[in-house]
């Protein structure tokens, strides 16, 4: 059993290794294919200088040292992704480190909402399926699976911080968590209402199982039923959903922050995009990849421990 | 004849041979049934497909046929007064409202069609934009959904078929590809496709901008792999089947079990997978649009369109607002519709799903 289970383990790790390293070498090769070289600027600079800066940061090598060169920076700890080309004199990590202490307990925030509010809403709609509250959120849920996020942003924006005055419009001089409480909301929705449905369906699932059946035979509250017999079973599936959900609260941080103005890593994503700050978009792209694999990575492994009938194959 | 009624006599007249209509009431078996035409019949007994389905087919209608008829184009400029505003942007004409040159044109008599949705600030009719940027989005979720069906198509089914050590090395290729973070490499892709294009003008693809492209190459490199183990799935579950063993031992050939047998019993499964990845299509391209990666201006798309008119939801101009809601509630409308389209699709043509 043990053996099978770290046999597992490793083919996942394995996988999520091979996988950060195709996203490496994929931006690596998909940034050559920029017409320009970095130096390209609106006022030309002269040959030496371009062969100056190349030398500098061995842009003159051949393209096959730059990219074995670029790995071995990327499978650094922390990783190496030099410095940018817009903001002078900032290497990309400490941008991007910046860039988290605002992202990152923001979806953290939201993943946690996510969590609690979908459970909830799940489970309480299971319990109560086919009543009035039930049908209610399942058709608010198949609703705002179908709204864009930058839309739920806009309309959450308008609603509570430009009409209502409740929360500020922009982060711009305010102490305080007013400025992040819609943008929490707005990342949390989409997840909120996956986890909403997922755990409705599994808790269906549970709850017509024959042990449900025993354990209220028996003698057991419904409540105490659900919690002790049911609520791990129904959960499972949402643990898989880890990985997705956070790869979903990043996509939306992107547009998230662009509503909200915050000074968060998707918002410097798109930045370095319009700026066409290469080592910055390769930068960003590799670490959020990295979040997402080592996220997916650890809902594969935290599900075999909740779900220890986990068919290893 | 008159006839003692407490006779005996046996009336010849009931002894003749049945009519064609007493033939055909003895006859218990019903008339043929397709799968197709019972998955027809439980679809159409379904009231919210049903309902999805005319919102398609009135919006299909409505952004394919409407604008062949419609007096002005998308990208031709209505309104070209500069009025005395800081930032110089043409004049904005509200709903019904005309241009000057227009009214001068009403006053001499002509009938000029008037602009349902008013114009857009860069003076274009706001209506024909909105319908246009539908079928853009329709057409980048539909041409997304062919080529995710042809590439994991053929693919799955050769897995299937082949076996062996190709299908080892593909599905462990299809792991990697699964697990590949779609958005970032999608936004990667097209920042570097703009920087491309933008380096030679004119070319066809540059006309449809970057983030078309972006969304037309990731889905053929990157979402293949669902389709692709979907489809290798069931060629695996099928050719198990008794059915086909039963058509083998009856002397049937491959090409027999493949199109008598193996299609017709996994095309459902497939093509309402498929047609799933539309309004993910969709969703990505208005994501894109917002994130000004999408399609190219005048070309608009619902996702540039509401993108174009956020300013109006933080400057609070409840005049305005509506040019943001008619795009961003279409993008909704089309969406919800197409998932729930697929989802009846999906019960009244899946047989072995368990509800």
């Amino acid at each position: 059993m043990w053996k099978k289970i770290i046999l597992y383990v490793a083919k996942r790790l394995l996988l999520g290794i091979l996988t950060y390293l195709l996203v490496v070498t994929v931006t690596f090769w998909v940034m050559q294919l920029v017409p320009g070289g970095p130096w390209t600027r609106e006022k030309a600079l002269s040959d030496a200088v371009i062969d100056a800066l190349n030398r500098r940061y061995g842009l003159d090598q051949p393209l096959f040292i730059q990219y074995l060169r670029y790995l071995w920076k990327a499978i650094q700890i922390p990783p190496d992704f030099g410095v940018s080309y817009y903001y002078k004199g900032r290497t990309v990590l400490g941008i991007i480190n910046d860039g988290f202490k605002i992202s990152l307990p923001i979806g953290a925030a939201a993943a946690v909402l996510a969590l609690i509010v979908g459970l909830a809403l799940g489970t309480y709609a299971a319990t109560h399926q086919n009543k009035f509250f039930d049908r209610a959120i399942m058709v608010l849920t198949t609703a705002s699976v179908a709204m864009p996020s930058f839309v739920i942003a806009l309309i959450l924006l308008y609603v509570f911080a430009v009409n209502l005055h409740l929360v500020p419009t922009s982060p711009v001089g305010v102490d305080g968590i007013g400025p992040y409480i819609l943008p929490v909301i707005a990342a949390s929705l989409y997840p909120t209402a996956y986890i909403t449905r997922l755990v409705r369906s599994s808790t269906l699932d549970v709850l017509g199982q024959d042990y449900m059946r025993t354990a209220k035979a028996k003698g057991l509250t419904p409540s105490r039923t659900l919690m002790k017999h049911g609520l791990r079973n129904s959960v499972t599936p949402v643990v898989t959903y880890f990985g997705p959900m956070f790869a979903s609260i990043i996509t939306g941080s992107l547009v998230i922050e662009k509503v909200f103005q915050l000074p968060g890593v998707g918002r410097e994503f798109i930045r370095s995009i319009q700026n066409r700050d290469y080592p910055l978009i390769m930068g960003t792209t590799c670490l959020l990849a990295l979040l997402l694999i080592s996220f997916t990575l650890v809902s594969d492994i935290v599900y075999i421990i909740v779900n220890p009938r986990v068919d290893f194959d | 004849m008159k006839r003692n009624p407490l006779s005996f006599q046996i009336d010849v007249d009931k002894f003749g041979s049945a009519s064609e209509s007493e033939k055909r009431s003895t006859n218990l078996m019903r008339p043929n049934s397709t799968f197709f035409m019972d998955g027809v019949k439980r679809f159409v007994k379904n009231p919210v497909a049903m309902v999805s389905f005319c919102f398609i087919v009135i919006t299909l209608i409505m952004v394919f046929i409407v604008p062949i008829f419609y007096p002005y184009a998308y990208d031709e400029v209505i309104c070209y007064r500069y009025v005395d505003r800081p930032d110089g942007s043409f004049n904005r004409l509200a709903p019904f409202a005309f241009a000057p040159a227009e009214q001068t044109a009403i006053e001499s008599g002509t009938f000029v069609f008037p602009h349902l949705f008013g114009t857009d600030a860069n003076g274009h009719d706001y209506f024909i934009r909105i319908l246009v940027g539908a079928r853009t989005s329709l057409i980048v979720g539909f041409f997304a959904a062919i080529i995710v069906l042809i590439i994991g198509g053929i693919i799955g089914s050769l897995c299937g078929f082949i076996g062996g050590k190709f299908d080892l090395i593909v599905m462990r290729i299809v792991d990697v590809i699964y697990s590949l973070p779609d958005i970032l490499i999608i936004i990667l892709l097209s920042a570097t496709l703009a920087a491309v294009f933008d380096g030679n003008q004119g070319g066809a693809l540059a006309q449809l901008g970057s983030g078309f492209v972006a969304i037309f190459v990731v889905f053929a490199l990157l979402y293949w792999v669902g389709m692709a183990r979907l489809v290798r799935g069931q060629v695996l579950t099928l050719r198990k089947q008794e059915y086909v063993m039963a058509a083998r031992a009856n002397g049937a050939g491959t090409a027999r079990i493949i199109f008598r047998h193996l299609i017709p019993n996994s095309m459902s499964v497939i093509i309402i997978s498929a047609a799933l990845q539309i309004p993910s299509a969709i969703f990505t391209e208005s994501f894109l649009s917002y994130l000004g990666l999408g399609v190219k201006y005048p070309t608009p798309s619902l996702g540039s369109l509401a993108s174009d008119a956020q300013s109006y939801i933080v400057s609070n101009s409840t005049k305005e607002l509506f040019l943001f809601l008619i795009p961003a509630i279409a993008i909704c409308l089309i969406v919800l519709s197409l998932n729930l389209l697929g989802d009846g699709l999906r019960d009244a043509f899946d047989p072995k799903l368990q509800k």
